[in-house]
């Protein structure tokens, strides 16, 4: 990283340093776990209303780089949703024409 | 002693006197097997979200008791022989933990429930975890 800033590093050059700088810029958003921000939100696999948040609408588990939850949460979520599936509180898949 | 929740659900076509029955069978069995009740949830006729034996829905009712590791087989023999359930879940919440304690606990939820039912859940966290 260091190099890369330093001007007139011949190293980097304009074609690959400015686009990839402007890039990272413009995509940063910062994500924050929802349930570390909140401590009174549990997950709790009963509690449909908050995990259903965190699926699609397949109902397939958001990943965590897309819902922005730490490692933790997420982990202890998926567990959570897996739970729910097996008592039929949420689906495993929505295919099924009612 | 452990600290259990059981989940389970019942057919949706029993009549009221048959459903309590079969809820009432199962309260008495923890009872029957040295368990401690803590809280029994009854969450009335909910729509499934895939068809179990053929049902797109059912009864729920939750359970939370205390007991030695025994009492979860017998309840999971005797759930299993019933066809009046469709299926069952049975998660430990906690290992170790004083029953009288979680009593008072929900004596304290029914005063001021958000802060009551809190406990509760951090407890269920540390079991799983």
């Amino acid at each position: 990283m260091a190099y890369n800033r330093t001007p007139g590093s011949d190293r980097g050059g304009n074609d690959s340093d400015g686009p990839r700088g402007k890039f990272k810029r413009t995509y940063h958003r910062r994500k924050v776990c929802k349930f570390c921000a909140d401590s009174s939100l549990a997950i709790d696999y009963k509690d449909t209303k908050i995990i259903r948040y965190f699926i699609t609408e397949r109902g397939k588990i958001t990943p965590g780089r897309i819902s922005g939850n730490c490692a933790k949460h997420q982990r202890m979520l998926t567990v959570a949703i897996k739970r729910a599936r097996n008592i039929a509180l949420l689906p495993f898949t929505t295919t099924l024409v009612r | 002693m452990r600290y259990y929740e059981n989940l389970y659900i019942v057919k949706p076509t029993l009549s009221d006197e048959d459903y309590g029955g079969v809820v009432s069978k199962f309260n008495e069995l923890i009872e029957k097997n040295a368990g401690v009740m803590i809280k029994v949830e009854e969450w009335g006729k909910k729509s499934l979200a895939y068809d179990i034996k053929k049902f797109d829905k059912g009864f729920y009712v939750m359970q939370q008791f205390c007991g030695e590791p025994g009492i979860m087989e017998e309840l999971k023999r005797y759930l299993g022989l019933d066809d009046n359930i469709l299926k069952y879940q049975i998660i430990k919440l906690g290992d170790q933990v004083d029953p009288e304690k979680l009593i008072a606990e929900q004596g304290e939820g029914k005063e001021t429930p958000s802060a009551g039912e809190e406990t509760v859940e951090d407890n269920s966290m540390e079991g799983e975890v």
